[in-house]
């Protein structure tokens, strides 16, 4: 099978995937609701009121959530590793969700209910901690070890940060127990407009951008060889993965991982050209974290742990595992 | 050694020379007064004049931190002289946008890491400056990089992943996707670092045979003085940031400044060596012995 041909049949299974952890997503949970129930209701045929209210009220968010954050934090995860030429790099490895978050909390907390500023200032923190990354790697040529080991330092302050300010002032977040693991239970539809304008926007971009990336990965001379805007284009993309990262976390607070391991496992099916790895991600992110977010719903019920709590028990042994997978690989 | 290898001992074309040439004609690459430091206040490059002549096989050659990679580097235009003027067939490479000069020249950088792609994804990747906005090949683009491959002789691998092949292999895709690049000018930094000796040969004769046969402009910066002395017509001696010697080989060589450069003897060292080609008469082969002084 040519890689074409192939890489096509792992779209169509990852959309697949995708189709059917949605439409579990929005049947199981703490009561649920039966496939003809919710084919009914999708196609606006009759449905009980208890499960209307169900499907409406809960899953709606939930699941559209999940898919929003997936998608966008694999999105992210895929430009973030691109452009700095680092597989271990990840919007929550190198500290951008947790720029994302302080911002989130500080907006939250000196502007309270002002809903249009929460996926603003969790851009701005995004953006923010990925140029500080950006400059770290650019201006002083250190390893990738390091960046990962500096975003790690910035991960650990902004973190205080975002502890000092809970602390302060409690009332700041609603559902601030379940953000700094990242959690999907209490997202309403009004948080998802604007962040959900970002994602879309911001994956059009990624894959506008996806070519670029392979030019990229030749290396920053040949690339510039080849035509290429090299600081231009990585500091766009970064930018990119930055507000997909930013629009993420304004709702779904710091899901780990999903950026790290979603595109790697793509990679592993559909080999390292970007205009595959980024749409590709995008579907699988949504469905990881759409079916890890059911597994946090299902697996304890009718108690739920946080989807980030799940995510981390996947995500951390998988990041070891990269780690002494590239040992000797050149990651210094 | 390949049949390739062999047949390009033959003896080289005049070199076209471009140092009289009014700006630009004739001249692949002039560097006019060119200054250029890495530090503030430690000159690296200072009035430096150097040409590179269109239609000809030139080598920069020079000890370790004399400035070779950093000539590369002005052309290309990832360095820009602090004073003077860099020109690419007679444009200033400052005023070209970085799409326009990848149209005019082809740099093979020096590079560590093998990028995770199969030879064709790379070699399409010499497409990148004719491309439009979405990177699609079209059926032009498509031609051009199967012609590529094919010259390099690497279509054979066309579905490999490059760090499957050996070093020569893969240099040899790396030169493809020059190709693909459809420059007149081509410019080599450091490409046989890592080679064997038989590869080494290999790429050279590839690298001479796209200046023979497709009036291919090369420039190179090589390490290896044997391989820089039978390959090409012109040499650029460089020594601690200024040009110690330039012009054909025979001249620079007669003048001594390879030797003096390098601290070393070189003799040259001719043998007959049957011709390929039926009935013709025997070809005078040079090599160079190397002497430390």
């Amino acid at each position: 099978m040519s890689s074409i041909s192939r890489n096509i049949v792992v779209l169509a299974v990852t959309a697949a995937l995708l189709v059917v952890a949605t439409a579990l997503g929005f049947m199981l949970g703490a009561s649920s609701v039966s496939l003809p129930e919710l084919v009914a209701w999708a196609t606006g045929g009759d449905v009980t009121d208890a499960a209307r209210n169900i499907l409406e009220n809960v899953r709606t968010p939930r699941v559209l959530a999940a898919l929003l954050a997936g998608a966008a934090l694999a999105t992210s995860g895929a430009l973030i590793q691109a452009s700095l030429d680092n597989p271990l790099a990840s919007p929550n490895v190198i500290g951008v969700n947790s720029g994302a978050g302080l911002f989130v909390l500080l907006a939250a907390s000196l502007a309270p209910g002002a809903l249009w500023l929460t996926p603003l200032a969790a851009f701005a923190g995004a953006l923010v901690t990925a140029l500080i990354i950006f400059a770290l790697s650019l201006g002083t040529g250190i390893s990738r070890l390091t960046v990962v080991l500096a975003g790690i330092a910035i991960t650990t302050v902004f973190g205080a940060g975002m502890n000092t300010i809970l602390i302060v002032d409690p009332d700041a977040y609603i559902g601030s127990s379940t953000f700094l693991v990242g959690g999907l239970s209490g997202v309403l539809m009004r948080d998802l407009g604007w962040p959900a304008l970002y994602i879309v926007a911001g994956v059009v971009l990624a894959l506008a951008g996806a070519s670029k990336l392979n030019i990229l990965a030749l290396g920053d001379e040949a690339a510039h060889g080849l035509g290429l805007n090299v600081r231009g284009v990585r500091l766009g993309m970064l930018a990119v993965a930055a507000v997909l990262a930013g629009a993420a976390v304004s709702f779904a607070g710091l899901l780990g991982f999903v950026g790290l391991v979603v595109p790697h496992l793509v990679r592993f099916f559909v080999g390292h050209d970007n205009r595959w790895v980024v749409p590709v991600s995008a579907l699988a992110g949504a469905a990881f974290v759409v079916g890890c977010d059911l597994l946090a719903r299902v697996m304890f019920a009718p108690y739920e742990l946080p989807v980030g709590i799940l995510m981390a028990f996947i995500g951390g042994p998988f990041f070891i595992y990269l780690i002494l997978k590239n040992r000797g690989g050149g990651l210094d | 050694m390949t049949e390739q290898a062999a047949g390009a001992f033959a003896p080289s074309a005049p070199a076209p020379a471009c140092a009289d040439a009014p700006a630009g004609e004739g001249c692949a690459i002039r560097y006019e007064d060119v200054s250029f430091s890495y530090r503030p206040k430690t000159p690296f490059i200072e009035g430096l004049s150097a040409h590179i002549a269109a239609g000809a096989v030139t080598s920069i050659i020079g000890p370790n931190g004399c400035g070779k990679s950093t000539l590369v580097k002005l052309a290309s235009g990832l360095l820009r002289p602090s004073a003077g003027r860099v020109e690419v067939a007679g444009r200033d490479t400052g005023a070209l946008s970085p799409r326009e000069r990848a149209r005019m020249l082809a740099v093979l950088a020096q590079s560590s890491r093998i990028p995770p792609m199969t030879v064709s994804a790379l070699v399409a990747c010499g497409r990148h400056p004719h491309m439009g906005l979405g990177g699609r090949l079209g059926p032009r683009d498509q031609e051009l990089v199967e012609a590529a491959m094919e010259r390099a002789g690497v279509a054979r691998f066309r579905d490999h992943d490059l760090r499957r092949l050996s070093g020569g292999e893969r240099q040899r895709a790396f030169v493809a996707m020059t190709l693909a690049q459809d420059t007149d000018l081509i410019v080599l930094d450091e490409p046989t670092t890592y080679l064997d000796i038989n590869a080494c040969h290999d790429l050279m004769a590839l690298v001479r045979d796209l200046n023979r046969r497709e009036g291919k402009t090369v420039a190179m910066v090589i390490h290896d003085l044997d391989l820089a002395l039978r390959y090409s017509d012109n040499l650029v001696v460089m020594q601690k940031g200024r040009v110690a010697a330039q012009g054909p080989v025979e001249d620079v060589l007669a003048a001594g400044a390879v030797g003096d450069a390098f601290q070393m003897d070189i003799c040259p060292h001719d043998r007959l060596r049957p011709s390929e080609r039926p009935g013709a008469p025997d070809e005078v082969e040079r090599g160079y012995v190397l002497y430390p002084r």
